[in-house]
C-alpha cells in the first residue's frame, strides 16, 4: 500500500529526472571547504541565500552522496558531513572523539578514493593527509565563521571550480563501493517489490514532519524490544530491518519520494498534529495544485477561482481538463497521506487513495452540503478544511488547534464520501454552547453533518440553505422563535449589553419547557415599547410560529433536537436582517 | 467430496498488522490468509489437519479508524527467566518506565466469509478421515463452540462466528489491487522464521487466495 505507491511514484519522478539516484540524497549545505590541488584548505565559501519573502538566510540543497543514520556510533558520511568528521573540531568538548571521528572520515575516504585518477580525488584525500585537527582552530581561514561551522552544520569540499561530488570519477568510485558493501548481505522477499535481495537493516529518516525530531524519524523501524518478532533482535547479525523485509532500493525510493514531498513547502497540509502530503501517480503538479486549492483553500496565484470551479466540475464528472495549458486526467489515481510523530517514529493517520476525479467529486458534495446561507460581508465563498476545522476549537485560547484525531477523522470523511465523525459534530455544539451564538460557518456544519449521517433523524426542512417557513418542527421553530424574540428586545432597547441571547440562549436550547415561558412574558414588556408598526409586525410573527408548535414545549431536547433549533435560530436571524433592508427600500 | 467449510465471521474493529508498519500498526485492507487460518483454527484444530484457506468474501465496505494507547516497549527475556530459575533475579518490567505510546490505524465493522478446505497430515491416526472432522467443524459451529475466543488480527478485538447459511455470498462490489500481503510464515526452520507474500487482489469483493503464487 504505503510504500509500495512511494516507491512507484519515485519511478514516476526518476523516470522524470526529478529526484536523486540511489546512492544519492540531498542535503542542506551552508558551507563549502575551498581546497587547492594540493589539498591546502585555502578558503570558506558560503552557500546561503535569501528566499524571496524570507527574513533569514537559508542553506542550499546538494545532491550529494546518501547519508548514513547515527545514534551513538562514529560512522562517517562521504564528502558531506559535520565538522567533527571533515575538520576534526567540533563544540561538544570532546576533542578525543572529534579525532576519532576525522580518522573515520579519513579512512572512509581512503577506502573509496584511493587509486581514483582525479584531481578532485587527489586533493580530498591530500587535504585528509595532512590536515592537523590540534591546530585546526587556530587556522586563519577558518577563524571567521569558526563558531557556526563548529556548529554542527554540513559541509563540503570544493576543488577549483567544481565540487568534489559533482566529479564523475569520485561518483563513480562511490558507486562500486556502494555496490560492493551491498554484496555479500543477507537475501530475503522484499515485501514491495516481491523480489529476493538484500534487506535493509535500517531505514533513511524522513524529515520535515512537522513536531517530529528535526533531524529526522523513521516510518519503518523496530527501536525496542517489544516491537520486534521471530527472533529478528536488533543484536542479531540479520538486523532489525529483518522484522519486515523490505529491499535496499524500494528503502531507498520509498523514503526519497516521501522526503520530496514533505521538502516541496508548497504541497504540504498541517492538520493539528497532521502532516498531509498529497500526489498523483503521474506526478502531475497540476493536479496537486488544483487538489490543494480546492482541499485546503491554499490560495493559488496560478489558479483564478472561476477556473477551478470548472475545472472541478470536469474532472469530478469525469472529464479531462486543462489548467494553464496542462491537460490533468480524472482517471489518474491520487494519494493522500496524513503522518503524525509518535516518539521518535511516524505513524500514519490516514491513507487514502482514489482516482482524481472521484475525489474531487467527493469534495464537492461536501461543499455542496455546506452551502447555507451567509451574512452579505462574508467574501469566502467555500468553508475550506482549514476554518471548518478552526470552529471546533476555542480561538481565544493559547492552543488554537483542534483535536487531532477528529481533524484526520474529518478529512477521511470527506475525501470519501462516508458520514462525518460524530465528534465534529459534538465540537461544534460545544462551540455554540461556549460562546452562545450560532455563525455561518458553524450552521453550515451542522446542516452538512445532519445531510450526511442519515441515521440521526433531522426533518428534511430544517436542511434547507435558506428559511423554511413551512416547517413544524418543534426544535426548528422554536429556534426561530427566539431569534425573533431577540431581535423584538434589541429593537426595544437599542444598545443594551446584556440580551436574552446571552442569558438564556443555552438553557431555551436544552430545557424549552422551562423558559419560553419566562421569555414570552419578557417579551411584552418589551414589545411594549416598540412603536405601532412594528409592534404589531412582531406580535404577527410571534403568533404565526406559536401556531406551528402543535405539542406543549419539551421539557427537554436531546442534542440532534439542539443542532435543529440552532439552525432554525440561524435561518430566522439572517432572514430578519435581509428582509429589513427589502422593507426598507419598499417604504422609500 | 469437498471438505470445504464456510464461516461467516463478523465484529467492530479489526487489526491486521502490516509487517513494514507494525510498530505504528496500520493495518491491510482485508483479513490476510494466515488471520483467517488462526481465526478458523480456534474453533477446530487438531494436529490431523491443515487448515487451507481457499478465498475471503468481504460483505461490509472496508473503512478505517485510528486509536492511540499506552503500551510498553520491553518484553520480558527468556534468557531472564532461564536465570530466575538457576537462581537469578526475578526478571520484571515496569511499566511506567517503560510506557510507549503507539497509534493504530485499524478497521472499522468488518464482516467476512472465509471459505477454507482442510487436509489431512501424517499425524492424522488411522481412525480418522475427513468425514468425521468435516462432522466435528459442522457441530462445533452449531453449538459456538471454540478453544479460544477466535479474533481479527489482535486479541483485543474479538470476533464473532457462525457457519455461512446462505448459498451465494453479497459481497461488496469492490475490485482494487491490494498489492503483497502476507500469506503466512514459514516455521520450518525454528533459527529464521521467514515470511511469504502473495500478491492480493480484490475482485467484485471476494479476495482469491487458492491457486495464486506464494513467494517464499
Amino acid at each position: 500500500m504505503i510504500l509500495q505507491e512511494l516507491t512507484a511514484y519515485y519511478q514516476v519522478l526518476r523516470a522524470k529526472g526529478k529526484i536523486s539516484l540511489p546512492g544519492w540524497s540531498s542535503a542542506k549545505v551552508p558551507y563549502a571547504l575551498q581546497l587547492s590541488p594540493q589539498g591546502s584548505l585555502t578558503d570558506i565559501l558560503t552557500l546561503k541565500y535569501l528566499p524571496e519573502g524570507a527574513k533569514k538566510e537559508i542553506p542550499q540543497s546538494f545532491s550529494v552522496p546518501e547519508q548514513v543514520k547515527r545514534s551513538v556510533g562514529i560512522i562517517s558520511n562521504f564528502l558531506c558531513d559535520s565538522s567533527s568528521y571533515l575538520l576534526g573540531i567540533d563544540a561538544k568538548g570532546k576533542p578525543e572523539r572529534s579525532k576519532k571521528c576525522f580518522a573515520a572520515a579519513k579512512d572512509l575516504h581512503h577506502a573509496v578514493l584511493d587509486g581514483v585518477e582525479s584531481p578532485a580525488a587527489k586533493a580530498v584525500l591530500a587535504f585528509f593527509d595532512t590536515w592537523q585537527p590540534e591546530t585546526a582552530a587556530e587556522n586563519s581561514v577558518l577563524a571567521p565563521k569558526l563558531e557556526e561551522i563548529l556548529s554542527g552544520v554540513n559541509l563540503i569540499f570544493r576543488v577549483g571550480s567544481a565540487y568534489a561530488q559533482d566529479d564523475t570519477a569520485i561518483a563513480q568510485a562511490w558507486e562500486n563501493s556502494r555496490k560492493a558493501s551491498s554484496s555479500g548481505k543477507k537475501t530475503g522477499r522484499c515485501l514491495v517489490t516481491g523480489r529476493r535481495v538484500p534487506i535493509a537493516r535500517l531505514h533513511p529518516s524522513i524529515k520535515g514532519v512537522k513536531g517530529a525530531q528535526s533531524s529526522g524519524a523513521s516510518l519503518v523501524s523496530f527501536n525496542a524490544d517489544a516491537f520486534e518478532s521471530f527472533g529478528h533482535e536488533r543484536g542479531d547479525d540479520t538486523g532489525q530491518g529483518y522484522n519486515a523485509p523490505v529491499s535496499e532500493d524500494a528503502a531507498f525510493a520509498y523514503t526519497t519520494a516521501l522526503n520530496h514531498l514533505l521538502a516541496d513547502r508548497k504541497h504540504v497540509q498541517h492538520i493539528a498534529d497532521t502532516t498531509v502530503v498529497y500526489w498523483a501517480e503521474d506526478a502531475s503538479a497540476g493536479s496537486q495544485d488544483l487538489f490543494g486549492a480546492a482541499a485546503f483553500g491554499m490560495e493559488d496565484k496560478t489558479i483564478t477561482q472561476g477556473d477551478m470551479k470548472s475545472a472541478i466540475d470536469a474532472l469530478a464528472q469525469g472529464r479531462p481538463y486543462n489548467v494553464n495549458g496542462l491537460p490533468l486526467n480524472p482517471e489518474n489515481h491520487f494519494y493522500v497521506l496524513g503522518l503524525a510523530p509518535s516518539a521518535a517514529r511516524l505513524s500514519v493517520r490516514f491513507f487514502l487513495q482514489d482516482t482524481f476525479g472521484n475525489m474531487l467529486k467527493n469534495l464537492q458534495e461536501h461543499y455542496n452540503r455546506l452551502e447555507i446561507e451567509k451574512p452579505s460581508f462574508e467574501t469566502h465563498p467555500v468553508l475550506s478544511l482549514w476554518w471548518l476545522l478552526n470552529e471546533t476549537a476555542n480561538q481565544k485560547s493559547q492552543d488554537k488547534a483542534p483535536p487531532a484525531p477528529m481533524s484526520g477523522a474529518v478529512l477521511r470523511a470527506i475525501l470519501t464520501n462516508t458520514p462525518y465523525p460524530s465528534s465534529l459534530f459534538e465540537a461544534v455544539m460545544l462551540r455554540i454552547r461556549a460562546e452562545q451564538d450560532i455563525g455561518w460557518r458553524k450552521a453550515a456544519i451542522l446542516k452538512a453533518y445532519f445531510l450526511k449521517n442519515k441515521s440521526i433523524y433531522v426533518p428534511e426542512e430544517v436542511l434547507k440553505v435558506k428559511l423554511d417557513e413551512q416547517s413544524n418542527y418543534t426544535p426548528y421553530v422554536l429556534g426561530r422563535l427566539f431569534a425573533v424574540l431577540e431581535k423584538i428586545q434589541t429593537d426595544a432597547t437599542p444598545g443594551i449589553n446584556t440580551t436574552i441571547r446571552d442569558r438564556y440562549f443555552n438553557s431555551a436550547c436544552a430545557t424549552p419547557a422551562a423558559i419560553f415561558p419566562l421569555l414570552i412574558n419578557l417579551s411584552q414588556h418589551h414589545q411594549r415599547k416598540l412603536a405601532e408598526g412594528s409592534r404589531i409586525y412582531y406580535d404577527k410573527m410571534i403568533t404565526e410560529l406559536e401556531s406551528r408548535i402543535q405539542q406543549t414545549l419539551p421539557s427537554r431536547m436531546n442534542l440532534q433536537e439542539q443542532g435543529a433549533f440552532h439552525l432554525g435560530y440561524y435561518h430566522q436571524k439572517q432572514a430578519l436582517y435581509t428582509k429589513k433592508n427589502k422593507g426598507d427600500s419598499d417604504n422609500g | 467430496m469437498s471438505y470445504g467449510i464456510k464461516v461467516e465471521v463478523w465484529g467492530d474493529y479489526a487489526l491486521f498488522s502490516r509487517p513494514e508498519l507494525k510498530v505504528e500498526r496500520a493495518s491491510y485492507d482485508v483479513i490476510t490468509p494466515s488471520a483467517a487460518r488462526g481465526l478458523v483454527e480456534a474453533i477446530y484444530w487438531h494436529p490431523g489437519l491443515r487448515i487451507l484457506i481457499d478465498r475471503i468474501y468481504v460483505l461490509n465496505p472496508i473503512c478505517f479508524t485510528n486509536i492511540r494507547r499506552n503500551e510498553v516497549k520491553s518484553k520480558v527475556q527468556a534468557s531472564a527467566v532461564k536465570r530466575m530459575m538457576t537462581g537469578g533475579p526475578v526478571p520484571m518490567l515496569c511499566t511506567s518506565a517503560d510506557i510507549q505510546q503507539r497509534a493504530a490505524m485499524l478497521l472499522r465493522d468488518v464482516h467476512y466469509v472465509i471459505e477454507a478446505h482442510f487436509e489431512l497430515t501424517d499425524k492424522a491416526a488411522p481412525t480418522d478421515n475427513p468425514g468425521k472432522f468435516k462432522d466435528i467443524f459442522r457441530r462445533r459451529l452449531e453449538r459456538g463452540q471454540c478453544y479460544h475466543t477466535p479474533y481479527f488480527g489482535c486479541r483485543e478485538f474479538p470476533a464473532h462466528f457462525r457457519a455461512w447459511q446462505g448459498e451465494i455470498v453479497p459481497a461488496v462490489p469492490e475490485t482494487r489491487d491490494l498489492g503483497l500481503m502476507l500469506y503466512d510464515l514459514d516455521y520450518s526452520n525454528p533459527c529464521d522464521i521467514e515470511p511469504m507474500f502473495f500478491h492480493a487482489r480484490l475482485q467484485d469483493g471476494i479476495m482469491q487466495v487458492a491457486g495464486e503464487e506464494i513467494l517464499r
